[in-house]
């Protein structure tokens, strides 16, 4: 017999429990017994076969323990998200929940307080087939009310095994009644609440929509879901809004779209001194009645879900920052009549004029040259920060969810930052383009901008980007786009319109294509006390035998339209010239009286039209 | 043998009982009574919800039930730790043929009912096989891959395979996916437990995945549930949606005991979705306490049973707490809407006869098969 090592033994023994001391072990034994088990676990890793015996499970319960420890940990991390992101939707189920906590939501109004979304109680139809006599019986009878349903279905749902089965949803109030006067047992119901829009497709993109549960997917029904579900049934968002130039700006641009075979398009008016947007419209239109029945496309809110290369419209703000920091004046001179060639890049204007002009003709005739020139002596980096502080280069945040990132130079070296000068090689929202317009001409004050109405007397947050001063002499400059430049065709014949025009070819397989673009008008009007910013979008706009339009022939004429039709409803002083014409009982004139009644005319006008669009849109 | 003559002359100094006292695994006991201690509260909460939605008059007819199965179940496990390793196999042989028998009676049974018929029903109470046979199978297949050791020559993989495959067909029938699934990845594990060769790993893999693409082929039932899971909005999910309304509404603290507000429209939240009502009662923190003393349970169970020297009682050791452990993930994914919804029940903590005594059959062997035992293995040898 071998003499075994006692003092090892000893330890091993340690572990191998004794309780209390209580049994004497036979020494040897244990020894023997170890030794066993020790050359077992040799002899089975040396035949992989039959590796059973102890060392190898030890190894992979291991790893069991840390899988089972990992997925504890996953799941507590799944409980502490839900219990913190997920809203709790105890208004679909109140009916059957025991507190009753009934929560509605609420109607949604524009400015003026025209009803844009609202809710009505309907009745949901349910089964509990354990309390169902006779589900062929039953079949039969609610097939007389709804022939439509499968018999078969119908008997298999009432037959099935479960505690509740949604027969049909959203009855109206008749057909309630008609199931109620079958007297069938198990059959329920479930009030629910029924999200209608009056409107049609009007707003449709900014309200977004809400799916058969009344739950927001999208637009304002989701962002705004904590202030219009409530336990007050009376609670109302309104909405900046107006429902009139709503209607005007949208059916200017299905107009210009259908007339111009765009593929898309987006229009906007913004208050430049509250940030508000009072009409907002992209095309294609949605009606939120039935979200479901928009295709993907139409679903998307071109103007802040999708980015663009906007072009020349980019050139005011280039001007803005050189105009503030005192680079350039209006009458600087400038020789534009040679290409100018930054790096491997040369820069070309669309409309040469090949001779000196002064800083206001740059922009008058959208000189490329003469811009890259000015963003020159602004400096790249000066020219990043300004975009950066009219939020330019950032996701417009605000009440609209899942509005676009923009597509910015990853690097401002030099011909990134003079092409990004004149609007290209950068790609933002239209949204963040008119807020933009906004901030320079208003003072010169970034407002962020809202699709809620503020309140009057509320205080307005903003940042001073450039001085009054600059912002006055901006004005001017693009009053003389349109009054003697590429905006010609922009002018409204009642009121002055302030504005630049854009024309940003689009990028196809092979370089920029040349039948393809993004034409753009963005302004300001009345020109003479700026309140309003005007942006108006098509995206790829063709003339009639085919081939691409530019911005100047494409959009200036539908904002021209637009700003004459919208002036009235705002409350704009038109321009003397209106007496002249005998246009009175289209719009308003200077008496106050006579403009109101006008409005009011017009109004009704306006209502008989919605109600129309709303109705044809169902 | 003069050991052995000292051991049983000492028994009968101290006592059998505490000769159990002092070689029972007291942390998973103790574990197993605050578990169902817990469920019994939990039923408070849970009953007068789900008995006026069954119609039942008296709003405690679950708690008085499943206070009448803690103590059965309890007295089950309490039994059942007393076995030998000898007689573990027995009694698990034993429950596996019964099981057996009574599954096929069920199925013979349920052709002539409508739908899934998984119960057999006897006096005022229901029985539901196919808790039980799980973990008897589990030690069953482990006897037979351990076997290995000592006979070079034994073809366990078939045998263990053939152990598997008939339960599995019986779920299939039923059918019962849940059960199924919860066998298949239980015995896969213990299978790579006890060490059978890659090849044979990945053909019983192999052999899921096919089993998982025919379901999909041949089961509506079951191709309904994963869509349902994967497209919500085209279905109404109305179960697992209240649940996590229940589990949302709890917040971090809780509603409060019996405060449930949800649990009034949450279908079978006795049952499988007493998780949900944990959280809506209890809140995130009394959620997070239940689920430390599951894992504790569960992860110390398969650290105690891996180091145990007897293949035999190693391998079904963990198998027993493996078999629990996925059970358990289970149930609190399809609460925490990680996977479709099975029909799995949390152990100890649901309501029900079945589950609990199949529960407490599983870690009644856990136990006895963890018990130290030195002189056992001194006999053996």
């Amino acid at each position: 017999m071998i003499a075994p090592n006692w003092q090892k033994i000893l330890d091993k023994i340690k572990n191998i429990p004794n309780p209390k001391q209580i049994f004497i072990r036979s020494k040897t034994k244990y020894a023997k017994i170890i030794k066993d088990n020790h050359e077992n676990a040799k002899l089975n890793k040396q035949n992989l076969k039959y590796e059973t015996a102890n060392a190898a499970p030890m190894v992979r319960s291991q790893f069991l323990g840390i899988f089972f420890l990992a997925g504890f940990v996953f799941l507590s991390f799944k409980l502490g998200y839900i219990v913190f992101t997920r809203d709790v939707d105890i208004a679909r189920t109140s009916a059957r929940a025991e507190a009753q906590q009934t929560l509605e939501r609420g109607d949604i109004t524009d400015r003026n307080g025209v009803l844009l979304a609202t809710s009505v109680t309907t009745y949901s139809l349910f089964a509990d087939p354990s309390k169902v006599w006779d589900p062929v019986e039953t079949a039969t009878a609610l097939r007389t009310i709804f022939p439509d349903m499968s018999e078969k279905e119908l008997v298999d749902k009432l037959a099935s095994s479960k505690r509740f089965v949604w027969i049909k949803r959203k009855l109206t109030s008749a057909e309630k009644q008609k199931v109620w006067a079958l007297a069938q047992p198990g059959l329920e119901f479930e009030p629910e609440s029924q999200r209608v829009y009056p409107m049609g497709s009007l707003a449709g993109h900014i309200l977004g929509g809400t799916n058969s549960d009344g739950k927001g997917i999208t637009g304002l029904e989701k962002s705004l879901e904590g202030l219009i579900i409530s336990k007050d049934k009376t609670t109302s968002v309104k909405l900046s809004i107006d429902s009139r130039v709503q209607y005007v700006v949208e059916k200017e641009l299905a107009e210009a779209a259908v007339k111009y075979r765009a593929v898309g398009g987006t229009a906007a008016i913004m208050d430049i001194n509250t940030g508000e947007i009072i009409a907002s419209a992209s095309w294609p239109f949605m009606n939120p009645n039935d979200y479901g029945a928009n295709d993907a496309y139409s679903r998307q809110n071109r103007l802040i879900q999708s980015v663009y290369e906007m072009g020349s419209t980019f050139k005011t703000f280039t001007f803005a920052v050189a105009l503030n920091d005192g680079k350039i004046t209006p009458d600087s001179q400038f020789d534009v009549s040679h290409p100018l060639q930054v790096g491997r890049f040369q820069i070309n204007d669309f409309h040469g004029e090949n001779r000196v002009i002064s800083a206001r003709e740059v922009l008058a005739h959208s000189s490329n040259i003469g811009t890259a020139m000015i963003s020159r002596l602004v400096g790249k980096s000066r020219l990043q920060e300004f975009f950066g502080q009219i939020g330019l280069l950032d996701r417009i945040s605000g009440e609209l969810l899942g509005a676009a990132r923009p597509i910015v130079p990853k690097t401002w070296e030099d011909a990134r930052a003079i092409t990004a000068s004149y609007g290209h090689g950068i790609a933002v929202s239209p949204l963040a383009v008119l807020a933009a317009y906004g901030a320079v001409s208003n003072g010169g004050i970034y407002i962020k901008p809202t699709f809620l109405a503020r309140p009057k007397g509320s205080q307005i947050p903003g940042t001073r980007i450039i001085s009054e001063a600059t912002s006055k002499q901006i004005i001017e400059l693009l009053r003389d786009v349109v009054s003697e430049g590429t905006g010609r065709q922009a002018d409204s014949e009642y009121y002055n319109v302030a504005g630049k025009t854009g024309t940003a070819i689009k990028v196809g397989k092979n370089g920029y294509d040349h039948n393809r673009n993004v034409s753009s008008f963005a302004g300001i009007f009345p020109a003479a006390q700026p309140r309003y910013a005007i942006l108006f979008l098509l995206d790829e706009p063709k003339f009639e035998g085919g081939g691409a339009m530019t911005a100047g022939l494409a959009t200036a004429p539908s904002v021209a339209k637009i700003v004459s039709r919208v002036g009235p409803m705002l409350d704009i002083t038109p321009l003397q010239k209106v007496d002249d014409t005998n246009v009175a009982n289209t719009t308003a004139t200077n008496n106050g009286q006579n403009g109101s009644q006008a409005v009011q005319i017009k109004n009704k006008v306006l209502k008989t039209e919605k109600l129309r669009a709303a109705i044809g849109a169902r | 043998m003069q050991a052995i003559y000292s051991f049983q002359n000492n028994i009968k100094k101290i006592g059998w009982l505490n000769v159990w006292w002092q070689n029972i695994d007291r942390v998973t006991l103790g574990l197993v009574a605050t578990l169902m201690t817990i469920g019994l509260i939990l039923s408070f909460g849970s009953s007068p919800a789900a008995a006026a939605r069954l119609d039942y008059d008296n709003p405690f007819f679950f708690v008085y039930r499943q206070a009448f199965f803690v103590a059965i179940s309890f007295s089950i496990l309490i039994s059942i730790s007393f076995l030998s390793i000898d007689n573990v196999r027995r009694f698990s042989l034993l429950l596996y043929v019964i099981s057996i028998v009574l599954l096929i009676t069920i199925l013979g049974i349920g052709h002539t009912a409508k739908g899934a018929q998984r119960w057999l029903r006897f006096g005022g109470f229901s029985l539901q096989p196919s808790e039980i046979i799980k973990p008897a199978a589990i030690i069953l297949v482990s006897w037979v891959l351990t076997r290995r050791v000592y006979d070079k020559g034994f073809h366990a993989e078939f045998v263990g395979l053939a152990i598997v495959a008939f339960p599995i067909m019986i779920f299939l029938m039923q059918p019962d996916v849940g059960q199924t699934f919860l066998l298949s990845i239980s015995y896969l594990a213990i299978f790579w437990v006890a060490g059978i060769s890659r090849k044979w790993l990945l053909g019983l893999f192999g052999t899921s995945i096919v089993g998982v693409i025919l379901l999909f082929l041949f089961k509506p039932h079951f191709v309904d549930r994963i869509d349902k899971f994967i497209n919500p909005e085209n279905n109404d999910n109305y179960q697992v949606d209240r649940g996590l309304d229940a589990i949302a509404s709890g917040e971090i603290f809780g509603r409060g005991a019996g405060e449930g507000i949800i649990k009034h429209i949450l279908p079978d939240v006795h049952t499988d979705f007493i998780f949900s009502l944990a959280v809506e009662e209890w809140g995130m923190i009394g959620a997070f306490f239940l689920m430390s003393l599951f894992a504790i349970l569960i992860i110390r169970g398969i650290h105690v049973a891996s180091k145990i020297s007897d293949p035999f009682a190693q391998t079904s050791g963990i198998g027993l707490y493996l078999l629990f452990g996925f059970q358990v993930a289970i149930n609190l994914a399809v609460n925490l809407n990680l996977i479709p919804a099975k029909g799995m029940t949390l152990p100890f903590i649901s309501y029900g006869g079945s589950s609990l005594i199949g529960s407490a059959i599983t870690l009644g062997l856990a136990l006895a098969i963890t018990r130290k035992r030195p002189y056992e293995a001194v006999l053996r040898k």
